[in-house]
C-alpha cells in the first residue's frame, strides 16, 4: 500500500515538474485578469482529451437558465490528481470559479476552483491543480 | 633543465600523434593556425533576427519580469531591486551589454580575424568587442566581455580524414572573468563567477546564410541550473548598416 | 616557450568532436526562452513574425471559439508549431532500423499533447510529388552534415504558427537543424511560406535528455469528439474582419506601439528600435475590476 502511495506521489510530482501548456493559448481564449463564480446543477461531465468539460445549468436573475461550459484538465492530468470519470455526476450541485472566455456568447469558463458542498469535494486548492 | 622537461613531453606527444596520423595513411595535413583550421566561416557582417523573446529583447521589460530564467532566491532578490538610475549614476550603463546578454541584444555584429588565432566580434549595440582566442586567453583585467577561449570542434574532414573530405564542425567558446552584468535589460543578474559556454553553428539555406549560437550560462551565485538560450543571426552583404551606439537602457514603458 | 605555445595551439585549435550522434531518448523542453509565447500569447500579439497583410488579416479574424467545433477538437499541433511548443513539453525520439541491413533508415519523434508523431527518413528517398496528400507532420527527409541532422519537410497541412490565429498555408516548407551536445538537443527551424510570410522565419529551441521522464499519453480520437460549447446547429464561430475586439490588449498591457504588435518583417530587425521611439503607444491600462459576480 505504502509503495503504491509513494508511486502515486512520484507521478503527481513528475507531472507537476514537467508542466505543459495547453494546446491552445489560454491568454487568447480567456480574460485571465477577471474571475467569475457560477453555481448550479451539473448536467454533464465529459472526461476526455484534449480537455475535460463540466456543463452546469446556472439560474439567472430572471428565472431562466444558461448552460455554462467549464474547461478542465485532460485525462492524464486529472487522472494523476485522483479525478476519474465517476468523480462528478449529473445532478451534483457545484460552485465553480474561473476565468471567463473572451467570447461572452460561449458562456465558457476556465476552471480555477470547484467545490461540491454535499461532500466537500474540491479541486484547485492543492499545488498542481491548475488547468494546463 | 626543468624548463626543457615540459617541452620534451609536448614534443613526444606531438611526434606520437604525427606517427599515428602517418599510420592512417597521411590524411589531411594539419592547419597551422585557427583561421586556417576553421571548419565554418563566421566572418562577415551579421544582423540579429529577433523572432523569440521579443518583448524581453526589443523592449525593456518591467522590473521583476524574469520569467524563464532559473534564478536562485538571491538572484531574484537582486532582480527585484534593479535600479536603472543607480546603474547610470555609477557608470554601469553597460551592465546589460556584457557577455551574458550581448548576443541577445538587437543589433549587428562584424566578425573578422584580428590575427590568425583571434576571432574578433564587434557589436554596434553598446559598441562592444569580444575577442575569441584560440589556444589560451591571457589573464587580463576583468571586463564586460570577459576572457574567451575558443576551440574548433571538427566533426568530419579533420585530422586523419581522407583528402578532399569537406570539413564540418562548430565553434565552442568558454568565457570567464567577466564583470557582473545582466541577462536582460531589466537587471536579471549574473555574477563574475559565471561560466558561459557557447556553441556557434552555421547554416546555409535557400540562399541565406545564418549562424545560431547556443549559450549555456552557469552561475553558482544566481542560477539554480544552467540557463540555456539560442540566438540566430543572418548575414548581410556588407557592414554598411553597422551603426555603433553607446550603452543605453531605456526605462520600461510600463 | 614560443614552441610550447604553438604546440598547444595545434591541439587546442581543432579538437575532433563527433559526427553523427544518437538523438534517441526521452527529452524535456528547456523552457528558458519564449516561455510565455509558446502557449500564452494574446490575441493581436504578432511581434517578430514577418506576416503578409493577408496573414495579419487572417490572424485578426480568428477566435479561440473555433477550436471547440467538432472538426477542430482533435487536430494535433502541426510540425510547424509542435517543434517549438511547450505544449509538446515532452518528446520521445527513437531510431527505425532496417532488420536486413541493420542501418538506421529513419528517426521517429513523438510529442505529448495530441501526440504528434513524425518520421524523418534517412534512407535517401525522394519527397512525394506536389499533389500528394498533406499531413499535419508533413513528409520529412534528413541527412547528416557532420554533427548536424538537416531535415527538410514538405506536404504540411495548413496549420498554425502561433496559438492566437497566426496561420500558415499548405505551401509552407520547413528546414530544421538538429544538434546534440551532451544532454542538450537544439532544433533550429527555418520556415518559408509564400502565402503568409514575407521572408524566412527562424526559431530555435532546446531540449534536455531526461531518462526519468514519465512520458504522458495524450490521445485524442473520434471517441473524444463531444459538444464542448452548445451552439445552434451548423453555426461556425467567426469574427468578421475589423470586428475583433481585444487586438490592442498586448500593446496596451506592455506599452508597445500597436503597429509593433501587428508584426511584420521590420519588427524582427534592430532598426525597429528607432521606429518604436516615435511610434504612438496606447495609454496604460486601467486597474483591473474586482472579481465579478455570476453573469
Amino acid at each position: 500500500m505504502a509503495r503504491h502511495l509513494l508511486l502515486g506521489m512520484y507521478l503527481v510530482l513528475t507531472i507537476g515538474a514537467a508542466r505543459t501548456f495547453a494546446h491552445h493559448s489560454f491568454a487568447a481564449t480567456y480574460l485571465e485578469d477577471q474571475s467569475v463564480t457560477i453555481e448550479g446543477e451539473l448536467v454533464q461531465f465529459m472526461y476526455r482529451n484534449p480537455h475535460s468539460f463540466v456543463h452546469v445549468m446556472v439560474k439567472q436573475k430572471d428565472g431562466t437558465s444558461i448552460r455554462y461550459a467549464v474547461e478542465w484538465g485532460g485525462v492524464g492530468q486529472l487522472g494523476y490528481q485522483g479525478v476519474t470519470k465517476d468523480t462528478l455526476k449529473a445532478g451534483d450541485f457545484v460552485i465553480i470559479s474561473g476565468s471567463p472566455a473572451r467570447n461572452p456568447d460561449d458562456h465558457r469558463v476556465r476552471m480555477i476552483t470547484l467545490k461540491r458542498p454535499k461532500d466537500g469535494f474540491n479541486w484547485g486548492q492543492r499545488e498542481g491543480e491548475v488547468v494546463d | 633543465m626543468m624548463n626543457r622537461i615540459p617541452f620534451a613531453v609536448v614534443g613526444f606527444v606531438v611526434m606520437t600523434a604525427a606517427a599515428a596520423t602517418a599510420q592512417r595513411g597521411g590524411g589531411t595535413p594539419e592547419p597551422s593556425s585557427a583561421s586556417a583550421a576553421a571548419p565554418i566561416d563566421l566572418t562577415g557582417s551579421w544582423v540579429s533576427v529577433v523572432t523569440e523573446d521579443w518583448r524581453w529583447r526589443m523592449v525593456t521589460p518591467p522590473k521583476g519580469d524574469y520569467i524563464g530564467v532559473p534564478l536562485t532566491p538571491q538572484g531574484r532578490k537582486l532582480a527585484d531591486s534593479w535600479d536603472l538610475a543607480r546603474d547610470n549614476a555609477e557608470g554601469n550603463q553597460c551592465r546589460a551589454f556584457g557577455v551574458g546578454n550581448i548576443m541577445r541584444m538587437p543589433g549587428r555584429v562584424n566578425i573578422a580575424w584580428e590575427d590568425p588565432n583571434t576571432l574578433r566580434m564587434d557589436f554596434d549595440a553598446g559598441t562592444q568587442t569580444r575577442r575569441l582566442r584560440f589556444g589560451s586567453s591571457p589573464a587580463g583585467e576583468v571586463s564586460w566581455q570577459g576572457s574567451s577561449v575558443a576551440t574548433w570542434e571538427i566533426t568530419s574532414g579533420g585530422r586523419g580524414a581522407p583528402p578532399g573530405k569537406p570539413r564540418t564542425g562548430d565553434l565552442k567558446v568558454t568565457t570567464t572573468g567577466m564583470r557582473p552584468g545582466y541577462f536582460r535589460k531589466n537587471g536579471v543578474p549574473y555574477s563574475d563567477k559565471m561560466v558561459l559556454t557557447e556553441y556557434f553553428d552555421r547554416h546555409s539555406e535557400q540562399g541565406d546564410e545564418w549562424f545560431t549560437v547556443m549559450a549555456i550560462a552557469e552561475d553558482p551565485a544566481y542560477l539554480s541550473e544552467p540557463f540555456v538560450v539560442t540566438t540566430s543571426f543572418k548575414k548581410e552583404r556588407d557592414g554598411s548598416n553597422f551603426k555603433p551606439t553607446p550603452c543605453e537602457t531605456t526605462p520600461p514603458p510600463r | 616557450m614560443k614552441t610550447l605555445s604553438i604546440c598547444a595551439l595545434l591541439f587546442l585549435a581543432a579538437v575532433p568532436a563527433r559526427a553523427q550522434v544518437d538523438l534517441a531518448g526521452d527529452w524535456r523542453a528547456v523552457q528558458h526562452e519564449d516561455t510565455f509565447r509558446r502557449g500564452g500569447v494574446l490575441v493581436g500579439e504578432y511581434v517578430g513574425i514577418p506576416l503578409t497583410p493577408g496573414g495579419r488579416l487572417r490572424a485578426e479574424s480568428w477566435t479561440a471559439s473555433q477550436l471547440t467545433v467538432p472538426e477542430h477538437q482533435c487536430i494535433p499541433h502541426p510540425v510547424t508549431y509542435a517543434e517549438h511548443s511547450y505544449a509538446m513539453g515532452q518528446m520521445r525520439v527513437w531510431n527505425v532500423v532496417d532488420p536486413e541491413t541493420a542501418k538506421i533508415v529513419a528517426i521517429r519523434k513523438r510529442g505529448t499533447w495530441m501526440e504528434p508523431e513524425r518520421t524523418i527518413w534517412l534512407d535517401g528517398r525522394p519527397h512525394p510529388p506536389a499533389e500528394a496528400p498533406h499531413t499535419w507532420q508533413g513528409f520529412s527527409t534528413g541527412r547528416w552534415d557532420g554533427h548536424v541532422l538537416t531535415v527538410t519537410t514538405t506536404h504540411i497541412k495548413s496549420g498554425h504558427l502561433q496559438m492566437n490565429g497566426v496561420a500558415l498555408s499548405d505551401d509552407v516548407t520547413l528546414t530544421e537543424y538538429f544538434t546534440r551536445r551532451g544532454n542538450y538537443l537544439t532544433n533550429v527551424t527555418i520556415l518559408h511560406d509564400p502565402v503568409y510570410l514575407t521572408e524566412p522565419f527562424i526559431r530555435s529551441s532546446t531540449w534536455e535528455l531526461d531518462p526519468s521522464l514519465n512520458f504522458v499519453r495524450y490521445p485524442c480520437g473520434p471517441n473524444e469528439i463531444v459538444v464542448e460549447i452548445p451552439r445552434p446547429p451548423n453555426f461556425v464561430p467567426h469574427v468578421l474582419p475589423g470586428q475583433n475586439t481585444g487586438l490592442d490588449e498586448f500593446a496596451v498591457r506592455y506599452g508597445i506601439p500597436v503597429e509593433a504588435a501587428g508584426g511584420g518583417a521590420e519588427t524582427m530587425y534592430p532598426e525597429y528600435l528607432q521606429r518604436m521611439k516615435t511610434a504612438p503607444v496606447p495609454a496604460a491600462p486601467k486597474p483591473a475590476a474586482a472579481a465579478a459576480a455570476a453573469r
